[in-house]
């Protein structure tokens, strides 16, 4: 068991950001549920058996079982003209009890914001003699290496208040470390149109020749940039059926957040720190409503309207001094369920696919992200056992880099273990 | 399967994280400078003309100098050292107390050297240095005043001073034996030192250390010799020894013996020390004795077993300053060691009956163990590799004898020694004098004029003036063969004056000094057919080569380089430069009968690591028959040294050891002998003042020797006076001086930025920006992140108007706190007159205001200390009028926006 317990905290610090999320904290990471991933990227629908996504409180009093879910992703990112970024680990972790009846409880560990661990080396930037103090010219180079984001550990309740009503709660807390390691190099260069026994740091042609750029004198600057967060977040959520219809109402309340910022600075090894404490007032981050339309049994269609506002970070403490964007999406998706009317060790195969359409807008510019996705559950062993895959595939406009699109594709697995733990049992 | 899923879970999720956990490196993402609009930027700081000023401390400063003056001071300036004894200090000292005082110098060290290091030449005009003693002078009541100068004193003649290099003694108390009286009785005592020299050859003036300097062995001293009334004990030998002899008897010794040796010398530690041998030759005995050193004859004792025996005598001559008081004297013996005297002691000697010995063989025994081809101690038998003439180099005749004494032989001849025997001047050129000539005309062993250009037959006998200006062997050495490197002086020479000079290689790219290609901006000057400032070139001087580029270059040229490059450059005569010369003082010989072995013919003895030897049959060596060797056994020891193998020696006994003499005229003692060696002192005589001590030995074993030492309990010696020694320069942790340079002291006037000690000048620079903006505001913003390497201070220097002494400056870089102490910022550094400015790497201590390390910035101060000459004044350059001049002190900071 401590095997597992450090594997997974090892691992759910990790990232599993789609994009190049240099801003804010980074990517908000939404829903890790696979099912609703399947279904268009949503949040509150899954169709599986037992109609439960982990990431819908108001869904999760349906549970007959203790549920232990895990979910791994790995994600491929391709930008034009930019090496190809390749992430994965563990993204979600929960345990939901069932207790009495209609009603569970459950928690768990999911990232809520994350960068991916990047690594950015920057091109050679050029300062003439007339721009300088010094002599010669001066090459600089900078390079940054970025990690962390905030993580949600949360605690869930949920509960059915009639035949067509249910209601779930998730109170989340948010905390984690990012760190943003920067490296700058200054060189003073002689210029030489001659190869040398000294190593070059750059080459260039100019009129048809070839030029070195050779270091006369070279100071680092090494500097770390260190936030801590520390918050809470509060989701309520309903949910309204209607014979084959269900309602999904949906908002999020962020509470106040401190973040504590620690900066370094290392040249010519003299290190200064200098600390920094802000606040982030409280305000709703989420809206979202979502609809089921059950046509029959086994065959369903899902649609979602998100509205996501970013935690109201300041620019100092945003990654790059870039804000995060608001993000408002639409989700769709249909799942069709194959029932096995044997008695057999599976129950049901389930298909889903989607599609879906965000808009981010930051600074006033909008940038679209559409994407693709497919599903795949198993659920066995009477229903209480599945594992779900599910595949994202998108285009994105980079927020990055300019007029070029970040190309993703993602695939998500989920391993659900149902016990019958905590539940009444007629003895014999 | 079932039973597996349904109850080990968490085994499944175990494998299910194991799976997934992969790694996850990807490549750096390159470019994405859009990223950040932060930018290294360059900003200027101008010296804020209306709060920068020059600020003069107060007046006191000289007394805590660690220099003083005297004499005529680079500004023409006079300057009188002044160093007072202070009473209230002395007059606490035990001196004042003595019954009498021998001596009182006072000792001064000098910075400046008086003389020469044989002190036969005076550095100074010592007939123009006038030392006086002033009696109750107070030196920190006068130190304003302006009369000090003219305070007399008793000049001190110049037989009561000494003078060495660095270092003047002046003695007082035979100058004036009323001192003591003064420095006892609250009356100070004052050294006034005057020098105002004439001749301008001489050291104009002399620095002295003072007593404020740190370290204690430089401060001013006083050197005392006094008498105290106290009691005194101290401890005398009784006597000491004037003889030591056998005692002749019937029984002893057995046969003729030479006289044993004792150590009379009272000032040796083995003072007493008897050897009782029969020596070969006592006259060769050298302290410390060693025994393997020792030649003997025979045994002392061989068939006197078991019978005592007195056998030795040593006489004694009593001290004469104690022998009224001497009463007793008590003796015993310490040390003792019996050697036992059996023949083959090692039992390794050759015989009949044992043909296994290797002692007297007549075979040289020798192992080398080490394989060197020379005998080693350990390796058996020794010999000699001396060749047949069984002689070293050292003492060989030249005619294949053998001297006692060094003649032929000459490891120090110059002539023909294959080496050059040249003892520069320092300037690199022989001149008559120097030794051994040596000619600066290349290994082809010719100057130009003589040279063929073949490399076989590289000489003329005569010189060709068809090779006049030229170099037919090509070993001239030549750097710069166009002749246009810089010199400071020729203004035609241009070659590495560090500026652009027409016809120049230079890249056409602008005043930025960077192409287009990486800036991607063009700018007005890229391109325009003239180099402008900023522009990078190639500093060739106006031939456009470098001076590797230019024709003839030759770097490893021998002709002409200054240096000498061995053969063919000198002819080996020695250095009477005289090769046809009859002396043969002067030649080098190593090996005079040319008897060593030589490794290419395979010819001669001597160090040819082989036993040349040839017998005549008798089996032992002697005298014609080549190299040496000693038939010792592979023990490497003779017969007789094997008595002083550790295993062979024997402790006497001694008995109670310990003989008290009463100064009677006759004095015997009995000791019972026991079964092994026992040694006593047998009997005492006096006959007059000599002692004779005479001592018994029984052995049961024949002796080669012993050795013991006489030993007494010292005579106590009371008196009731004592004798004192120190050196001074505090008492009851108070220092003994106070001590000052009186000389004139200027008061600061005008807006010149002046660092200057001793008028302990030190400058206040505030910055300010183009647009006014302190450089303290500047620093609030801890989000800039200043370049230490390219950030700098830059002060230049007004050498016209600063006086700076060749040793330099030592400036101090700081600021002054809000208590206004001042507080270094970074380590003090030393700045000489050759300096015309002074750049600073500043980004560090900027950064450290920046962060509060050290507090609020507000302006940098810069003063100087006393560790140089104090009267150095650095002058910088700042032109009020013009703020912008270029030789205003300014911070030119880079840092990342």
């Amino acid at each position: 068991m401590k095997i597992i317990l450090f594997l997974f905290i090892f691992n759910i610090c990790f990232p599993q950001a789609t994009n190049f999320p240099l801003y804010g904290v980074g990517e908000l990471i939404g829903n890790q549920d696979i099912s609703s991933i399947g279904l268009g990227n949503g949040t509150f629908y899954s169709g599986n058996q037992f109609e439960i996504s982990s990431s819908s409180p108001s869904s999760l009093w349906k549970t007959p079982f203790t549920r232990f879910s895990i979910h791994s992703g790995m994600n491929y990112l391709k930008v034009p003209t930019y090496p190809e970024q390749f992430q994965h680990d563990l993204t979600h972790f929960s345990v939901l009890f069932p207790i009495g009846g209609h009603k569970a409880f459950g928690f768990g560990l999911k990232p809520a914001y994350r960068t991916n661990t990047i690594e950015i080396d920057q091109s050679f930037e050029f300062l003439g003699v007339n721009d300088v103090t010094t002599s010669l010219p001066i090459a600089y180079q900078k390079s940054f290496f970025l990690k962390g984001g905030i993580s949600d550990l949360f605690i869930q309740y949920s509960f059915k208040f009639n035949p067509k009503l249910s209601f779930g709660f998730q109170y989340s807390f948010l905390f984690g470390n990012q760190t943003v390691d920067e490296r700058r190099r200054a060189y003073e260069v002689n210029i030489d149109s001659t190869q040398s026994n000294q190593m070059a740091i750059y080459e260039f042609w100019h009129d048809d020749d070839l030029y070195y750029l050779y270091e006369e004198h070279r100071e680092d600057t090494y500097l770390k940039n260190s936030n801590k967060f520390s918050g809470s977040r509060m989701i309520l959520e309903g949910k309204y059926i209607y014979d084959i219809h269900e309602f999904t109402f949906r908002t999020s309340i962020d509470g106040e957040m401190m973040i504590n910022r620690k900066d370094m600075q290392n040249t010519s090894d003299t290190i200064y720190y200098n600390y920094y404490d802000y606040k982030v007032s409280d305000n709703i981050s989420e809206l979202a409503l979502g609809y089921h339309y059950k046509k029959i049994k086994n065959l369903g269609f899902i649609m979602e309207a998100r509205i996501n506002h970013p935690i109201d970070l300041p620019e100092a403490v945003s990654l790059f001094n870039k804000l995060a964007p608001k993000e408002r999406s639409f989700h769709f998706g249909f799942y069709k369920r194959i029932n096995n009317p044997k008695f057999s060790l599976w129950n049901n195969v389930n298909l889903r696919t989607g599609f879906y359409l965000k808009e981010l807008n930051s600074n006033g510019n909008d940038f679209v992200d559409l994407g693709f996705t497919l599903g795949f559950g198993l659920e066995y062993l009477s229903n209480s056992q599945s594992i779900d895959i599910a595949l994202r595939s998108g285009k994105r406009e980079s927020l990055i880099v300019n007029d070029k699109f970040e190309n993703y594709l993602s695939l998500h697995i989920g391993v659900m273990t149902g016990e019958k733990w905590f539940m009444k049992r007629r003895r014999k | 399967m079932y039973f597996y899923l349904k109850n080990h879970f968490l085994s499944v999720l175990l494998c299910s994280i194991c799976f997934f956990n992969f790694s996850c490196e990807s490549e750096p993402l390159l470019g994405l400078n859009d990223l950040t609009e932060n930018t290294l930027i360059q900003k200027f700081f101008l010296l804020d003309q209306s709060l920068s000023s020059t600020m003069q401390g107060e007046s006191d400063v000289m007394l805590n100098s660690s220099r003083l003056y005297s004499g005529i001071l680079e500004d023409g300036n006079e300057a009188i050292a002044f160093i007072n004894i202070r009473s209230d200090i002395m007059g606490l000292h035990d001196i004042c107390n003595a019954q009498t005082v021998e001596e009182l110098d006072l000792v001064i060290k000098t910075i400046t050297d008086i003389t020469t290091d044989d002190l036969s030449i005076y550095n100074i005009s010592k007939e123009f240095l006038e030392i006086s003693l002033v009696a109750d002078l107070n030196l920190i009541d006068e130190e304003n005043d302006p009369q000090l100068e003219n305070v007399e004193g008793v000049l001190i003649l110049d037989e009561y001073l000494e003078f060495s290099k660095n270092e003047i003694i002046i003695d007082l108390f035979n100058h004036d034996a009323s001192i003591m009286t003064d420095i006892c009785s609250s009356k100070n005592a004052g050294i006034k030192i005057s020098y105002s020299p004439t001749d301008q050859g001489v050291e104009q003036f002399i620095e002295f250390r003072s007593s404020d300097v740190e370290a204690s062995s430089l401060k001013p001293l006083l050197q005392m010799k006094y008498v105290m009334n106290e009691q005194d004990t101290t401890y005398v030998d009784s006597y000491s020894i004037i003889d030591v002899a056998w005692i002749q008897s019937s029984t002893f010794p057995e046969g003729i013996i030479e006289v044993p040796y004792v150590i009379d010398d009272i000032d040796e530690s083995q003072w007493g020390m008897v050897y009782a041998f029969d020596f070969q030759d006592i006259d060769q005995i050298v302290l410390p004795i060693v025994h393997n050193d020792l030649e003997l004859n025979s045994n002392i004792i061989n068939t006197q077993m078991n019978t005592p025996l007195n056998f030795m005598q040593i006489d004694l001559q009593i001290d004469p300053s104690i022998s009224s008081e001497l009463d007793s004297i008590q003796f015993y013996i310490s040390n003792a060691v019996a050697f036992i005297g059996n023949q083959d002691l090692m039992g390794d000697n050759w015989s009949a009956v044992d043909t296994t010995g290797t002692e007297n063989n007549g075979e040289l025994d020798w192992i080398d163990g080490n394989f060197d081809g020379k005998w080693n101690s350990g390796e058996g038998e020794e010999w000699f590799d001396y060749g047949l003439d069984n002689c070293p180099d050292s003492l060989e005749t030249g005619a294949g004898g053998c001297d006692v004494s060094i003649s032929a032989y000459n490891p120090d001849g110059s002539e023909g020694n294959n080496s050059l025997d040249w003892l520069d001047d320092g300037d690199g050129i022989w001149e008559e004098g120097e030794g051994e000539k040596w000619e600066d005309i290349g290994i082809d062993g010719c100057e130009d004029a003589f040279e063929t250009g073949d490399d076989e037959n590289p000489c003329l006998e005569e010189a060709d003036s068809n090779n006049l200006g030229s170099d037919p062997n090509g070993d001239n050495y030549l750097l710069d063969p166009n002749g246009d490197d810089w010199d400071g002086i020729d203004l035609g020479l241009t070659e590495n004056n560090g500026q652009w000079d027409p016809n120049e290689p230079f890249f056409d790219w602008g005043l930025d000094g960077l192409p287009v290609s990486l800036t991607l901006l063009e700018e007005e000057t890229e391109g325009n057919g003239q180099w402008d400032p900023g522009e990078p070139y190639e500093d060739t001087g106006t031939d456009g080569l470098f001076n590797v580029d230019e024709p003839n270059y030759n770097i490893t040229g021998t002709e002409n380089n200054n240096s000498f490059d061995g053969l063919g450059e000198f002819d080996d005569c020695g250095v009477d430069n005289d090769c046809n010369d009859l002396d043969i003082s002067d030649n080098y010989v190593i090996d005079p009968n040319n008897d060593n072995w030589n490794a290419e013919t395979f010819t001669g003895t001597e160090g040819d690591k082989e036993h040349n030897w040839n017998d005549d049959g008798d089996g032992l060596w002697e005298e014609g028959e080549g190299e040496r060797f000693y038939d010792w056994g592979l023990d490497g020891i003779s017969d007789s040294q094997e008595a002083f193998y550790v295993s062979q020696i024997q402790y006497p006994e001694l008995g109670e050891n310990l003989y008290e003499y009463g100064m009677e005229n006759q004095l015997s003692f009995s000791v019972q002998p026991n079964n092994g060696i026992t040694l006593w002192i047998s009997e005492i005589i006096k006959n007059g003042d000599i002692i004779s001590i005479k001592f018994g030995i029984q052995t049961n074993t024949p002796l080669k020797g012993l050795q013991f030492k006489l030993n007494h309990f010292p005579f106590e010696q009371i008196s009731n006076l004592k004798e004192y020694e120190s050196s001074i320069s505090y008492h009851n942790d108070n220092n003994l001086f106070e001590d000052i340079t009186f000389s004139d002291h200027e008061v600061h006037e005008g807006d010149d930025l002046v660092v200057n000690f001793s008028n302990e000048l030190s400058i206040d620079l505030f910055f300010q920006d183009d647009d006014g903006n302190s450089l303290g505001n500047f620093l609030e913003n801890k989000e800039r992140n200043i370049s230490h390497d390219f950030s700098h201070l830059v002060l230049h220097i007004d050498k016209d108007n600063s006086l700076i002494h060749d040793d330099g400056m030592i400036l101090h870089l700081g600021h002054n706190k809000s208590s206004d102490e001042f507080s270094l910022l970074m380590n003090p550094f030393l700045v000489t007159a050759a300096n015309d400015s002074i750049i600073i790497p500043i980004g560090n201590i900027l950064r450290g205001f920046q962060n509060g390390n050290h507090g609020s910035f507000e302006s940098i101060v810069i003063k100087t200390d006393d560790a140089l000459y104090n009267y150095s004044k650095m002058i910088f350059f700042n032109d009020t009028e013009n703020v912008n001049h270029v030789k205003n002190p300014i911070i030119r900071l880079m840092y990342w926006e």
